[in-house]
């Protein structure tokens, strides 16, 4: 027989055992991060409001120059988060939590999804004859907030998607389809993500790579 | 704010008693953390006890929604005089525990987390999950006499100690 203790004890010795992995406590030490850094920038922005105006044309000369520049050869920091991305989009995509809602309707995605800063759409990638919508959840990337869409195939297959309000600072520099850029693709752990902007909006694509 | 990672194994801990399974206290925690976050919650005074809350209160939603309903019987306080105290004076082996767990729904799961994770009392918990204290003994009442059943049968069956 085993070691007899006193209930209580014995009750929190077994359920102390377990803990969370050192993955899973990164995920969430990333996520709560992130969400501290926009506070802070909120704050920041709004006390240097005021000086704004008169840096404002000295920027944008400067700024217009680089972001040309830019966009033609993204540098390696940009490509570093774009990876990240793709890593976060990989995991939510090979591991679906629940649904928040399951619909096949985009109109009741667009509906329920209010906490967002911008209405979700379908995007140009996304076929509607290959495609059912199956329901969506609440995400983040990069500690932003976003959509997950679920879709299905007829073969079976599942796509997901993610879009995220477009922030330069967070995401880098991204391909922007509204002026014919290809998508990055990345691929990652058996998945092969697509990610863009969109009309203003940070997206994603992931389908698991048919071998 | 950010949750040290003690606080967030209690938080984990806490939804596995809630889910009963680790998959779906994953999914719970990370769906709490993050309605907590983007709730903008500078004021909240108790942040652990509010992301428990959240936490609570997406679960049995979801049970509502699924339309699992767990009816219990209303109970009088006063017949569970002495509860408490006998379950200080229980003693158990770790093999028990472990069936104990298994067989309680989330609901008792959860009072017995409190109960012995956090060593609140009937009256605490009560007051924390805004239930009945008649509720919460007779959730308690439940883990004694599993406790006490799994434990006689064990005994009477194990010879060879």
């Amino acid at each position: 027989m085993t070691k007899q203790k006193a209930l209580r004890e014995q009750l929190r010795n077994f359920l102390e055992q377990e803990k969370l992995d050192d993955r899973q406590y990164a995920s969430i030490r990333n996520m709560m991060k992130e969400e501290g850094d926009e506070d802070r920038k909120a704050n920041t922005r709004s006390r240097q409001k005021k000086w704004g105006a008169i840096a404002a044309s000295v920027l944008i000369i400067v700024t217009s120059t680089f972001l040309v520049s830019r966009f033609i050869h993204p540098a390696v920091d940009d490509r570093e988060v774009a990876f990240q991305i793709a890593e976060e989009v990989a995991t939510n995509h090979i591991k679906i939590r629940t649904l928040d809602l399951e619909t096949s309707s985009m109109e009741q995605v667009q509906y329920f999804f209010d906490r967002l800063d911008f209405v979700p759409i379908y995007t140009s990638l996304a076929d509607p004859e290959e495609l059912v919508l199956k329901g969506g959840r609440y995400c983040t990337l990069q500690g932003k907030i976003a959509a997950q869409l679920v879709f299905g195939t007829q073969g079976g297959e599942t796509v997901t998607y993610y879009q995220a309000a477009y922030d330069r600072e967070r995401f880098g520099v991204l391909p922007i389809m509204d002026r014919d850029m290809e998508p990055m693709v990345v691929k990652r752990r058996g998945v092969e993500i697509k990610i863009w902007v969109e009309n203003d909006v940070a997206m994603a694509q992931a389908r698991t790579i048919a071998y | 704010m950010i949750f040290s990672r003690k606080i967030l194994d209690n938080l984990c801990r806490y939804c596995l008693a809630l889910t009963g399974q680790r998959e779906d206290a994953e999914d719970l925690l990370h769906t709490a953390l993050e309605s907590y976050l983007y709730k903008k919650t500078g004021n909240v005074k108790r942040p652990v006890a509010y992301v428990r809350r959240i936490a609570r209160n997406r679960y049995f939603d979801r049970l509502r929604r699924m339309n699992v309903v767990q009816f219990e019987r209303l109970e009088d306080p006063e017949s569970y005089s002495g509860l408490e105290e006998s379950l200080e004076q229980m003693i158990v082996d770790k093999l028990t525990i472990e069936r104990v767990w298994q067989s309680l729904n989330s609901a008792e799961r959860e009072v017995v987390y409190l109960w012995a994770v956090e060593e609140m009392s009937a009256s605490e918990i009560a007051l924390h999950l805004n239930l009945p204290r008649g509720t919460v003994l007779s959730r308690l009442y439940r883990l004694r006499k599993r406790v006490a059943g799994k434990f006689s049968s064990k005994i009477s069956g194990d010879n060879h100690d």
